[in-house]
């Protein structure tokens, strides 16, 4: 704001008095305030990283390779083979660092959106990034980066020099918009490859608090005092000798990786995957990723979940009939959700009548050393456990809001998203357990586990849940500054809040209800097993004995005691009093107690071909298979 | 954190985690608020030379090419270690020689002092590597790390573990520009250490590759304790080797190999000497853990110190042919197995005959004005390339005097 417009409005609000209306002016911010909420918003260098990706991705680029010289990590790079900035795009970048041409007409203006929308990149991708945004994040890592970039078709190669300046309020500034955040050199330089396209950042010198960092070394020193030998987690890049310097480049400790050099890219970040189930399944205890990776082999898992890439292997949408149980929750309110009952070798995606839209605007392939990055979701071979529902259920859902009748300005736009919310026995890892928010296929946040604070006291089933939710229309403007939270106030995460909460009812009640069924076909599947068992040693204990099986006697259980008259059972050869057989409260008919009639059946039977009690008395009989009951209660 | 400042285990009470260190202001990343880096002026330099494309062209791309041809899988990539210099022109001549024509991939793995470093060449290397990176059969994999040949010598630098896990190569390029030989003996990151590392990383190939060496041998450019070592060995392999001994006795000027004074050969026969003692202990180190057959496929010369009348810088080729290595059965309890070892002498004599007919190519150039003429026209499209102005580039190259081209 200059200094004009200020005086002009203080002017114009000493000039009211009670007979004139109030001067109306809009709010604006100036250039301090940005760079004070700007700088060192992001808590982890994993944070820039994965803004300057969301940059590459939002340059339509197809490959982005980033190299960290691991474990010493003296410089890091980021390459893409995206379109490249042009020198007018470069030179309205430094002049307003931390702000962000996309999404604005100056966009299209400088080549970096779409001419007719300014939402898409040029090649029809919806924006993830803010440009001025993501080299901000770079302050974080560095003060002096360097960016080497290449417009198609362009015979010059641009490069920019950058020294950033730490912000400070002791340093004057003045009431203009321009902050001074640095220095940049810029100039070009001939290129021989003219079609070539692509930006290049080095960060260069890295501050030696985010080596520290990438080193992980507060979990080193932490093992030191405990644990010796063995890394600070289960598995690591290995580190640095602490006392040597950059020129001496000392590993004082191997790295210790799930992977072998021989492995491709891809096979190497499936090791990576697979060894956080493979934890889960060797221990009882669900594992945590902080336990199981160092800070890199963290950021390499977060920035798979963060970045709009493919799944490590299939999506929710393309599992297939085995694979897990299908819901859609259809319909508005708390009602049941509806059985998907997929044909063979169908996908999920394509039984639901509407599109899940959970796909990314690809090709898209991210790399870190020699790790290609994918989501690290997987919805095959998960943990089962000892829970009736052995496999997943998986629940797709929908919502479009138009927010009808409210305006714009207040609402926010329409929001529209798709989700899948999946209850499998374990979420592996721990940290998996909670919903995600992608918007436009990214997502800044990890895994909220209280599931947008949702208050029900089902901890265990909670846990028991992962969603992830792809937004498709809205929700970007929710989403505070460093894209790692956002702003609950917001209608849209209102409204998105509030449709979770329904949906996780629904999927907790579906789960309880199919945990119900399954329990009692369970139990009825066994009786039935025991039964034939039982009903066959008798048969063959009668057909060794009278070489006839098809004439052992019948056994009946009555409620009436003996001698009543009130025989509800005439048919069966040999009857016996219920209650003083099995004991207890003839109303406490449980599955158990069948089970034991059961047995004592089957060695009635068994008696009987031997003749046993022929000799006896009825009141004997009774005795007899009284007790043979109570041995039998007495061993449950 | 120095001697006084580190706890001493045996007084260390379980629970007790160390106090971290006081600030130190590197924290921050550095003390000043400085101007950003820049390219600069660049200037042409000694391996801009003429004479150093000729070696590219006709000792590198030549032998990696007859490799290649010999192979069965053609189409696999080229993985390639080297110390690429901030131009990258190594890499940038093996693509337009052999990739394109080809349509083979290279992944190349380099080590520079400035990589990564907000200076003048470290910038010039970022772009570079852009520049690189974005040619048609450059895998994205590759990389110029932070560090030099010599780290390579310690098995537990970083150096080393990066050059581990992205080999075995099909081509090491240890250009040095300097002195392997100037080495003393045990010390570390030394050349015959990251020799050694790098013998110990190939020991996984399976297939055919080259090494590339390039080093000077210059009589002040020795270290008299480890070339008389090197010698020494050599004269001892040779006791087993009759007629090879004959006639190195009759090329040296020497009745006994034991008793030959290095400092008082003549410079060639110096060259010569220094060359093959190196040569036959490269072979040797190779021999214990992986049985190889070694040859020099091209020996070229040529002069850092114009004064000498003969070459005091070498560049060879070794091309090394793994055999499959036979663990040795001690108790002799397992059948026959063909025989893997590797003849010393008809190895070492091939290697004289290739050192003792070192091509000096000063004297190539100079004595063929089309050919050298030819050369620069060439050199200067790759010098256009890395950014340099061509015109230029040729005026320099052509104003260069005779034995400095």
């Amino acid at each position: 704001m200059t200094e004009d417009v200020d005086v002009a409005l203080a002017v114009a609000i000493e000039a009211t008095d009670d007979n004139s209306g109030p001067v109306r002016a809009t709010l604006q911010t100036d250039g301090r305030v940005l760079a004070r909420v700007t700088d060192g918003i992001y808590r982890q260098p994993g944070s820039a990283i994965r803004e300057l990706i969301s940059n590459a991705y939002d340059a339509d680029a197809t490959q982005v390779f980033i190299s960290t010289d691991r474990p010493r990590f003296s410089r890091i790079t980021i390459e893409d083979d995206g379109h490249g900035m042009s020198p007018r795009m470069l030179a309205h970048l430094v002049h307003h660092i931390g702000g962000s041409v996309k999404r604005s007409e100056k966009g299209a203006d400088l080549g970096v959106t779409d001419v007719a929308d300014s939402s898409r990149s040029p090649g029809g991708r919806r924006l993830i990034g803010r440009i001025g945004i993501g080299l901000f994040a770079v302050s974080q890592i560095t003060r002096n980066f360097q960016i080497v970039t290449k417009v198609k078709g362009d015979p010059w190669r641009t490069i920019a020099s950058v020294s950033l300046r730490q912000h400070s309020d002791l340093v004057p500034v003045s009431d203009s918009d321009e902050y001074e955040a640095g220095h940049v050199s810029i100039w070009r330089e001939r290129a021989f490859d003219v079609e070539a396209h692509g930006t290049t950042i080095v960060l260069s010198d890295i501050r030696p608090k985010t080596r520290n960092t990438l080193q992980s070394l507060g979990d080193w020193v932490r093992d030191s005092a405990s644990r010796e030998a063995a890394g600070p987690t289960l598995f690591h890049v290995g580190r640095q000798d602490p006392s040597s310097s950059l020129s001496i480049d000392e590993i004082s400790d191997a790295e210790n990786v799930p992977w072998s050099n021989a492995d491709s890219p891809d096979v190497a970040f499936d090791k990576l995957v697979n060894a956080v189930l493979a934890e889960a399944k060797r221990s009882t205890k669900n594992p945590r990723l902080e336990i199981i990776f160092d800070y890199y082999l963290q950021m390499c898992w977060q920035l798979g979940l963060a970045c709009p890439l493919s799944y490590v292997e299939q999506g929710p949408f393309e599992l297939t009939g085995d694979d897990a149980h299908f819901f859609e929750l259809s319909g508005p309110g708390p009602g049941p959700a509806r059985s998907v009952v997929l044909k063979d070798s169908e996908a999920f995606g394509s039984a639901l009548d509407w599109d899940p839209r959970d796909r990314v605007d690809g090709p898209f392939a991210v790399y870190v050393d020699n790790l290609e990055i994918r989501r690290p979701i997987k919805f095959k071979g998960l943990v089962r456990g000892s829970h009736a529902v052995q496999k997943p259920i998986i629940f797709a859902g929908r919502l479009r809001e138009e927010f009808s009748g409210v305006d714009t300005e207040i609402s926010g736009g329409p929001l529209e998203f798709t989700a899948y919310l999946m209850w499998a026995p374990k979420i592996v890892p721990v940290e998996h357990a909670g919903c995600l928010i992608r918007v436009f296929g990214a997502s800044g946040t990890v895994f909220d586990p209280t599931f947008m604070k949702f208050q029900v006291a089902e901890i265990t089933r909670l846990r028991q849940i992962s969603c992830e939710i792809f937004v498709h229309e809205g929700f970007e403007s929710a989403l505070n500054i460093d894209r790692e939270s956002f702003n609950y106030a917001h209608p849209h995460v209102v409204r998105l809040t509030s449709w979770l909460h329904t949906a996780l009812t629904r999927v907790m009640n579906e789960q309880k209800r199919m945990a119900s069924k399954l329990r009692k076909e369970a139990r009825a599947g066994a009786a039935l097993a025991e039964a034939t068992a039982l009903s066959k040693i008798a048969s063959d204990a009668w057909k060794r004995r009278t070489g006839d099986e098809s004439t052992k006697p019948t056994v009946a259980f009555v409620d009436e005691a003996r001698g009543t008259g009130l025989v509800s059972s005439p048919s069966a050869d040999l009857i016996f009093p219920r209650k003083e057989t099995l004991g207890g409260d003839a109303d406490s008919w449980s599955g158990h107690a069948k089970s034991t009639e059961r047995k004592i059946e089957a060695i009635v039977q068994v008696l009987a071909a031997y003749g046993l009690f022929e000799s006896l008395e009825p009141a004997d009989q009774d005795a007899v298979v009284a007790s043979i009951g109570a041995i039998l209660r007495a061993e449950s | 954190m120095s001697d006084d400042e580190k706890v001493d285990d045996d007084d260390k009470v379980d629970g007790v985690v160390p106090l971290p260190a006081e600030f130190d202001p590197s924290d921050l990343g550095g003390p000043s608020y400085e101007e950003p880096a820049e390219t600069g002026i660049r200037e042409f330099l000694p391996w801009h030379k003429p004479r150093k494309h000729y070696v590219r062209q006709k000792q590198w791309i030549a032998s990696l090419a007859s490799l290649l041809d010999e192979r069965s899988s053609a189409n696999d990539a080229i993985n390639y270690l080297g110390l690429p210099g901030t131009d990258l022109l190594d890499v940038r001549a093996i693509h337009s020689g052999i990739c394109l024509p080809r349509g083979v991939d290279i992944r190349f793995t380099g080590f520079d002092f400035d990589a990564g470093k907000s200076n003048a060449q470290g910038l010039n290397l970022a772009i570079s590597l852009q520049e690189v990176k974005l040619l048609k059969h450059v895998l994205p994999q590759s990389d110029v790390y932070l560090g030099d040949i010599r780290s390579l010598g310690r098995a537990s630098s970083v150096n080393y573990r990066q050059a581990q896990s992205s080999g075995p190569y099909d081509v090491v390029n240890l250009d040095l520009c300097g002195f392997a030989l100037a080495d003393p003996p045990t010390v570390e990151d030394s050349i015959y250490s990251a020799l050694r590392s790098v013998l110990a990383i190939q020991d996984r190939h399976s297939k055919p590759w080259l090494l590339f060496l390039t080093t000077r041998v210059g009589r002040e450019d020795m270290d008299d304790e480890s070339v008389s070592r090197l010698v020494r060995r050599l004269a001892e392999i040779l006791s087993e080797c009759d007629g090879l001994r004959r006639e190195l006795f009759e090329f040296f000027d020497v009745t006994d190999m034991s008793s030959l004074d290095i400092g008082a050969l003549r410079d060639d026969r110096l060259v010569a000497c220094a060359a093959l003692a190196l040569s036959s202990w490269i072979f040797e180190t190779a021999q214990r853990n992986m049985p190889s057959r070694v040859n020099i496929k091209s020996s070229f010369g040529y002069r850092v110190n114009y004064a000498t009348a003969h070459p005091d810088m070498i560049s060879l080729v070794y091309r090394f042919n793994p055999l499959v290595a036979v663990p040795r059965d001690p108790l002799g309890l397992s059948g026959a197995w063909p025989e893997s070892r590797v003849d010393s002498c008809a190895a070492i004599g091939q290697f004289h005959s290739r050192i003792s007919n070192t091509r000096d190519i000063d004297a190539l150039l100079d004595g063929d004005d089309e050919l050298r003429g030819r050369v620069i026209e060439e050199a200067s499209l790759l010098m256009e390339m890395a950014r340099y102005d061509r015109q230029k580039y040729v005026k320099w190259a052509s104003e260069l005097a005779d034995g400095t081209s």
